[in-house]
């Protein structure tokens, strides 16, 4: 992809790959033995609103676990604004799945959100007032500032999924990765974190979502990659989203690939014993 | 009971055995709020039992090289094995289809087992009578000494500051494992600090107080202290206090019964604890939980009556309504009806005349209101919800008596914009089905 010089084009798609939030190269994942992602080679230009898009098992989730470093990977790079993912660690902002935690755990909201500080408050250091009080501010962006000292528990699952959002959001990254955060919440906690991730990307973030619903998919991202096991296609919104494209993702033309996988994982069962 | 006094103020093996034992209750709690906090109830168990074998293990060795005791070799042993124990059930979930709670029961089991076995071969050998099962599994209380409390009392000292330095950072591994990965925690390490810890209060607790009271004393004060807050710093005071609690009423107690073993005292007054908690707990105790219910149903009783005697008395006219006519309205009883209308009586919301029922002005307001909730609620259904008129009575029914005024208002503005007319300047709608249908 070439760039005109001289035009200050910053339609997201025209950026050079090294002007990328986050770089795949390479990528694959396999659990016990079975390939869950293929190859993936994927750039996520810097200020885009991008939406990971697939149907179930797709491989989704892991693709955010891989490049979080969560999961043992077969093969490949991750490169966060050009190094490496530990090297900058801190400017990853992380909201995982709402049903990955235990929500009758005994805190309260605010003490969640504070702990979005703990990367940069220090081992065996207290959380401080300072750090409540901006916790406090950060419930204020998602509505919930009145729900500070209620247990966590006692929250609808929108409230759950705002308070994952200002957690996020306290720890001021420049690459914000979001696993599911529409999932069952309701229209109005939708529109919050909507407007908050908006205002994100105006001070100049990345967001990257994982998002399973395809009615919505198409004018909450300006950038989509559409996954089932490897990359489909990835680029701006309206020419990624086409009819061709999601026959591709959610058809059924991937049946080789994925019994491909079980014969590895059997392989790979046969190994072990 | 002067006497028994005497004995718990002034004896030294009773102050040194109680000292013991709530430094370790005390621990125990800490740790164990951790554990219960991490879904790892059982390991503290597991890895007691696991800890049998390498105890008996040192046991033999020791009386082997003709030595008795030899309290650091057990302490050695203990620790190795209950370590092997944890890994164990890891490994055993990593390579076969097992879960959890089956690798967990394996080792426990096999790990008693081992232990048995070998502590009874200890006992055959000349110097090994001291390794009785009974002193491992319910502690030497009546021999304990000093060195038992220094070391619980250094174990102790060791998982507390643990436990306070590492408050936040394990608190954010047991709640959210993964995004403590993804902020750089490193997982695996504060893992293996929590395990220690674990193995540290089961090893120097083991020796003094015994296995049984090991186990509870992880669990039973951290479960007891969930019951009482919602906060993970008060769980952690509470289960400590607990703990400590425990272990000083037990032993104080197994003054005045000698013959009882201390340590299984102790677990007795844990449970005690917990039981109360779990009944009188602040936050959710069960009985508060029934009195509220109780009370919920009372009021809906009673609400059921004034519905019933503003609709048939017809609405705001308020005419009174024979008993006859109000038993026809809803499937009551007739004592059941009596003591409504008497309950309702004292509470001046209605007047009796000659078997006939009258709403007082208070009991008219209280009405109209349950009534319009009523009402309200079956017109949101049938126009937003598509449910038939026939229908919504009885969904109505259940939610009259809990919609919060907040609701009611929002209500109130989804069917202002369904309709010309406005609900707010209409107290009470009138009823979308036939009201003397029958009880409902």
């Amino acid at each position: 992809m070439t760039l005109i010089h001289g035009t200050e084009s910053s339609l997201p798609g025209l950026e050079h790959a090294s002007d990328a939030a986050i770089c795949v190269h390479d990528l694959t994942v396999a659990y016990d033995g079975r390939p869950v992602l293929w190859d993936i080679d994927l750039d996520f230009p810097t200020g885009s609103f991008a939406g990971v898009i697939g149907p179930n098992g797709a491989g989704k989730s892991t693709l955010l676990k891989a490049i979080l470093g969560q999961v043992p990977t077969t093969s490949g790079r991750v490169l966060v604004h050009g190094a490496s993912f530990e090297s900058q660690r801190r400017l990853i902002g992380y909201v995982p799945q709402r049903e990955s935690v235990d929500w009758d755990f005994p805190v309260r909201a605010v003490d969640v959100v504070a702990m979005g500080a703990y990367a940069r408050l220090g081992w065996c250091r207290s959380v401080s007032r300072e750090v409540i009080d901006e916790a406090t501010h950060m419930l204020a962006r998602v509505g919930m500032e009145s729900f500070a000292l209620r247990q966590i528990g006692r929250l609808s699952g929108g409230q759950q999924q705002r308070i994952f959002l200002a957690r996020a959001l306290m720890q001021r990254a420049r690459v914000y990765l979001l696993d599911e955060p529409f999932a069952s919440v309701d229209a109005a906690t939708e529109q919050v974190i909507l407007e908050v991730l908006h205002q994100l990307r105006q001070d100049g973030a990345t967001i990257i979502a994982v998002h399973h619903d395809l009615a919505t998919a198409a004018h909450a991202f300006d950038w989509c990659v559409l996954l089932n096991m490897r990359v489909v296609a990835a680029g701006p919104t309206p020419t990624t989203l086409t009819n061709a494209n999601l026959a591709k993702t959610y058809g059924g033309r991937l049946t080789i690939l994925s019994e491909a996988a079980d014969a590895l994982r059997a392989a790979a069962r046969r190994g072990d014993s | 009971m002067t006497e028994w006094i005497d004995i718990v103020a002034m004896d030294w093996t009773m102050r040194v055995v109680l000292s013991t034992v709530s430094a370790l209750g005390a621990a125990a709690g800490a740790v164990g709020t951790f554990v219960l906090l991490r879904r790892r109830a059982l390991l503290g168990d597991v890895m007691s039992h696991a800890a049998l074998p390498g105890v008996a293990g040192a046991f033999l060795i020791c009386a082997a090289l003709g030595e008795g005791r030899v309290m650091w070799a057990l302490a050695v042993g203990a620790a190795i094995s209950a370590l092997s124990g944890a890994w164990l059930v890891s490994a055993i979930r990593r390579h076969t289809r097992l879960k959890d709670d089956a690798a967990m029961a394996i080792v426990l089991g096999c790990g008693y087992g081992l232990g048995v076995v070998i502590l009874s071969i200890v006992q055959s050998l000349p110097t090994g009578s001291q390794a009785g099962l009974t002193s491992v599994l319910l502690g030497r209380v009546a021999s304990m000494t000093t060195v038992d409390l220094w070391s619980v009392c250094a174990g102790a000292v060791v998982v507390g500051i643990l436990c306070i330095l590492l408050f936040k950072e394990w608190r954010l591994l047991c709640f959210d494992e993964s995004f403590a990965m993804s902020i750089g925690y490193p997982v695996k390490r504060l893992d293996a600090l929590l395990m220690l810890s674990l193995c540290i209060i089961i090893v120097v607790g083991m020796q003094a107080a015994g296995l049984l009271v090991v186990v509870a004393f992880l669990i039973v004060p951290a479960a007891a202290a969930r019951a009482c807050t919602a906060r993970a710093g008060g769980m952690l005071i509470i289960a400590s206090s607990l703990g400590a609690l425990s272990g000083a009423v037990g032993s104080a107690a197994s003054a005045a019964a000698p013959d009882l073993p201390a340590g299984a005292l102790c677990v007795i007054v844990a449970a005690g604890f917990f039981t109360l908690a779990v009944m009188f707990g602040p936050a959710e105790g069960a009985v508060w939980r029934m009195i509220r219910r109780a009370r919920l149903e009372s009021r809906v009783r009673s609400q059921h009556l004034l519905r019933a005697l503003f609709e048939v008395g017809g609405g705001d006219a308020n005419a009174p309504v024979a008993i006859a006519r109000l038993m026809q309205r809803r499937s009551w009883s007739g004592p059941a009806l009596d003591r409504l209308i008497r309950r309702a009586q004292r509470r001046k919301l209605v007047t009796s005349h000659a078997g006939a029922i009258q709403l007082t002005p208070r009991g008219l307001t209280e009405a109209r209101r349950v009534v319009r909730n009523h009402r309200l609620w079956e017109l949101y259904l049938v126009r937003f919800a598509d449910i038939a008129p026939s229908h919504v009575d009885r969904d109505a029914d259940q939610i009259e008596h809990i919609l919060p005024e907040p609701l009611v208002a929002q209500l109130i503005i989804e069917l202002d914009g369904d309709d010309s007319e406005s609900f707010s300047a209409r107290p009470v709608p009138a009823s979308i089905h036939p009201i003397e249908r029958g009880s409902t």
